[in-house]
């Protein structure tokens, strides 16, 4: 089956995070401290300021920093040094020389991780930071549709942007400095920390000409109701155009960069 | 003392030395860690522009606090980072063959690695400085400025002690990965005005983990916020004298933990 190895892989990335337990719940611990910062943050930002917000937007700016949270969690998760670490240990020449394709392997692992992290990270984080902050959720089906379809288009959205900063390293090896860089557009561009209808007008122009809100804003808002104007196509049709692009970008630098690697023979 | 302080100079000058082999990269990896840090506070900021305070908190007084708990995790972060290195070393066994140097094993540890990184964070507090000045309504005295050159100090002093501290658990449990993570996810209340947290995490700042006193509490020598009227205005300023008390404390625990230290064998 062609699927067959690919599955596998995530099957192995998934045991293999699930082993190091002890590792797993300080990874837990922190991650909670890191989402409990934020909402703690929105907390005190709402609860504060209640003459000048209406009681619902103020629910659903706490609703949103904790799904940003604990969605932040699976989706920040990727590693964007696969490509790069092969490269510094001469390893992707072995991988090469498999019958199976790289990046596809990669993306399996990926998944793994994420499904691993979504157990683990995700969901006590949502469970936990809901029972002390007194959030119930009365999800629409339609809702929860929503939410699992842009969480899946946002997470191969993420996959694309750090597999194609990765494959810089095919010709310069230092792509730590440009993960940085993503991380600082990602925080301003995606909507993660501050929900985007908190954005100034000229800011929010910009935002919308990029890809990087669907990563968690889009998703989020459209469980929270917040695109209930707009057809979930229109949505979603941005989304999928955006990673045709990411795709195509993905393919060509794969297809180049796989020309340059030399065997150093070590 | 000044044997140990002479020896730090010259094991930090020689990384320091060795860091600017690769400019380029250098000069990225300190623009991107600054840029992730800039666009954090760009969150912030854009909280602050929606709302105008936070409660009691007006802009100048959360940017002030951000900016000193930024400016000084860089600064502490180039001396004291390797601490965190502490556990890996007795782990490899590395730990013996400082023990071994006729050099303070704290100066040899902090020494052979002068974190290039902090001056990220240190050029991202100076830029917002620079930014926000005006908006922290300091009257820029004689005083002043000899207590803001104190604080500094201060603040470093106190990161190092719980980095010292963390590092010297090493000697009982091995493995401090996990306590610096714990301190790393603490580090993000230190950001904000910890009194907007609730009374556990308050409680861990101000007496666990005391990251409170490197923003919050000497803050209240600069800042007039009706919170710091709660208390005499020396009483501020003394709270500096508490750096000293807990690195004499981190100290002495160093010393009883290398005494009870025994070699892993690795």
């Amino acid at each position: 089956m062609f699927l067959a190895p690919y599955i596998k892989s995530a099957q192995i990335k998934l045991q293999d995070t699930m082993n190091f337990r002890v590792s797993f719940l300080i990874r837990l611990f922190t991650n909670f401290l890191y989402s409990y910062a934020t909402v703690a943050i929105w907390y005190a930002v709402v609860t504060l300021n209640a003459n000048s917000l209406s009681p619902e937007l103020a629910l659903k700016t706490i609703k949103f920093s904790i799904l940003s949270a604990a969605i932040g969690s699976v989706v920040f998760s990727i590693s964007g040094y696969e490509i790069a670490s092969r490269l510094n240990e001469g390893t992707i020449a072995r991988d090469l020389l498999y019958p199976v394709s790289l990046p596809s392997v990669l993306f399996a692992q990926a998944v793994g991780n994420a499904i691993s992290v979504f157990i683990t990270n995700m969901a006590p984080i949502l469970i936990a930071l809901s029972l002390i902050y007194g959030i119930s959720w009365n999800p629409a089906p339609l809702a929860i549709i929503n939410l699992c379809i842009g969480m899946l288009l946002g997470f191969i959205l993420m996959f694309l942007v750090n597999f194609i900063i990765d494959m810089i390293s095919f010709w310069y090896l230092g792509t730590m400095y440009c993960h940085y860089i993503k991380e600082a557009i990602m925080v301003v561009f995606c909507g993660s920390f501050v929900p985007l209808w908190f954005y100034p007008r000229w800011l929010l122009n910009i935002v919308n000409v990029l890809p990087f809100k669907d990563i968690i804003f889009t998703p989020i808002a459209g469980f929270l109701g917040e695109r209930a104007d707009i057809s979930l196509l229109s949505v979603y049709g941005v989304t999928l155009l955006w990673l045709v692009i990411l795709f195509a970008g993905a393919y060509f630098m794969w297809t180049a960069g796989v020309k340059k690697v030399v065997a150093q023979g070590g | 003392m000044l044997h140990d302080l002479y020896c730090y100079y010259r094991l930090a000058g020689a990384s320091f030395r060795s860091s600017l082999i690769n400019r380029f990269s250098l000069v990225f990896y300190i623009f991107g860690l600054g840029l992730t840090y800039l666009s954090s506070f760009f969150g912030i900021w854009i909280i602050m522009q929606r709302f105008g305070s936070i409660g009691a908190w007006t802009l100048g007084q959360i940017v002030f606090i951000y900016m000193l708990c930024l400016g000084t995790y860089g600064i502490g972060g180039m001396i004291f980072i390797n601490l965190s290195e502490v556990g890996n070393l007795v782990k490899r066994g590395e730990l013996d063959v400082m023990l071994l140097r006729p050099i303070n094993p704290v100066a040899s540890i902090i020494g052979v690695r002068f974190e290039m990184g902090g001056f990220g964070h240190f050029f991202a507090a100076i830029a917002i400085f620079l930014v926000f000045h005006k908006e922290f309504h300091i009257d820029w005295t004689a005083e002043k400025i000899v207590f803001f050159v104190l604080t500094i100090f201060s603040a470093i002093l106190i990161q190092g002690a719980i980095r010292l501290a963390i590092g010297a658990c090493a000697f009982y449990i091995t493995d401090t990965g996990g306590l610096n993570n714990l301190y790393n996810s603490f580090r993000e209340f230190a950001f904000y005005p910890v009194t907007l947290f609730n009374g556990i995490i308050k409680f861990i700042l101000f007496a666990i983990l005391p990251m409170a006193f490197v923003s919050y509490v000497p803050a209240g020598i600069f800042l007039d916020n009706p919170e710091y009227a709660a208390l005499p205005h020396w009483v501020w300023k003394v709270s500096l004298l508490y750096s000293v008390v807990l690195i004499t404390l981190a100290s002495r625990f160093w010393k009883i933990g290398l005494r009870h230290y025994s070699s892993t064998g690795s």
